[in-house]
């Protein structure tokens, strides 16, 4: 039944075994090839941060050739804010040659102003009236640019300005209230 | 290095900290056997078991700035090479598993008996053979026994490693490990009890 009968003979059996299978010594060269892994884990380091400054040293190089020869762009002209209540008279200024005052009065409108009908008054006709963006003849005769077309044209307004008149607006009186104390008499909770 | 026997381990850390890479192959050296053999018992496999060492021993390298030295570095390196034992024998176990599962035979489906089933690295076929029987019986029940009990069994026979260094592998204390040395060898003992071995 028993092969192994000797007196102890399990503990030596399990000591055996034991040692049989754990006292195994590694191949020789297990200090090489660790050398080596760690050798050539450090080259792919290195070729990883070898690569990764390359590109961003392209990176920085495009960036900046970006920045360099990149051709200026022609400023944008700032368009006036285009009020649409009236058309302000342009008259034709003695620095602009004829063309350019000719062009200016036979020009069409680009801005069409919409008038809306004159809302009643409840107050009734008011004495003057008066227009929000009315300017002085003396401001608006300036000499035309060179460049026609960065301006809003407009067209010459042949009438005569209206004359800015002040609003006079009377003060408001008020009338204090006299407002008397109530007396409230007693009552009785005695029927 | 030079005068190795004079130079601490710790000296040697911070010589390969600073880039000596010929101190660190010195620990290398130092330490193979005792990380090797940690990671056999894990594993069951000489061939892993290399693998699982060199994994360490680069993995070590590749942390050592992270050492300290508030513990011996050889406990350090232990404490990777279980690690990484460990989790290769989890993979084992799954692959195992998966390639046992349609042709199971008589002798178990305990990953570590599968393992011992293929000839180890160095053992030559007339040796495997000439092992007598109750060896094999032996060795097929260390296999089946359960992995805390086999772990400390195991780690306690490599003659590498002391209880208390087994005891910070396992995470168990020294006198827990003791039990379990002790645990192993009964449960062994009934079994081939049981198999008809006598025990005078």
């Amino acid at each position: 039944m028993s092969n192994y009968d000797t007196p102890g003979s399990l503990d030596g059996a399990i000591d055996d075994a034991v040692r049989d299978m754990m006292q195994v010594d590694p191949r020789p060269g297990l200090r090489q090839r660790v050398a080596g892994s760690i050798g050539a884990r450090r080259q792919r380091t290195d070729g990883f941060r070898l690569g990764l400054a390359w590109a961003a040293s392209l990176a920085v190089v495009a960036i900046v050739s970006v920045l360099l020869f990149r051709s200026p762009e022609p400023s944008q002209p700032v368009h006036p804010p285009q009020v649409a209540v009236a058309p302000p008279a342009v008259p034709a200024s003695p620095q602009a040659g004829p063309q350019a005052v000719e062009a200016r009065r036979t020009a069409p409108p680009r801005v069409t102003p919409r008038r809306d009908p004159a809302p009643e008054s409840i107050f009734g006709p008011r004495a003057d009236r008066v227009a929000a963006a009315s300017v002085a003849p003396s401001v608006t005769a300036t000499p035309a640019p060179a460049d026609a077309d960065a301006i809003v044209d407009l067209p010459s307004f042949p009438g005569a300005l209206p004359q800015i008149t002040p609003i006079g607006v009377a003060p408001i009186h008020v009338t204090p209230i006299a407002i008397t104390p109530l007396s409230v008499s007693a009552l009785s909770h005695r029927r | 290095v030079t005068g190795s026997l004079e130079v601490s381990d710790l000296d040697l850390v911070r010589l390969a900290q600073a880039g000596d890479a010929e101190a660190f192959g010195e620990l290398v050296e130092r330490n193979r056997r005792a990380v090797f053999r940690a990671a056999l018992a894990a594993v069951g496999s000489p061939t892993e078991a290399e693998d699982v060492a060199q994994e360490a021993f680069v993995t070590a390298w590749r942390k050592l700035d992270g050492f300290r030295g508030e513990s011996q570095f050889r406990t350090w390196l232990l404490s990777i090479t279980w690690r990484k034992a460990i989790d290769r024998r989890k993979t084992i176990s799954r692959w195992l598993k998966l390639a046992a599962a349609s042709s199971r035979d008589e002798a178990g489906d305990d990953m570590f008996d599968i393992i011992e089933r293929v000839p180890a690295t160095g053992r030559s076929h007339d040796e495997v053979m000439a092992s007598n029987e109750l060896h094999r019986d032996v060795r097929k029940l260390i296999g089946t026994l359960p992995r805390k009990l086999r772990d400390a069994l195991l780690l306690a026979g490599t003659g590498e490693h002391t209880y208390d260094e087994i005891g910070q592998l396992l995470g168990a204390p020294v006198g827990t490990v003791k039990w379990r040395v002790a645990e192993a060898r009964r449960v062994l003992k009934r079994k081939l009890t049981a198999m008809g071995y006598a025990n005078e």
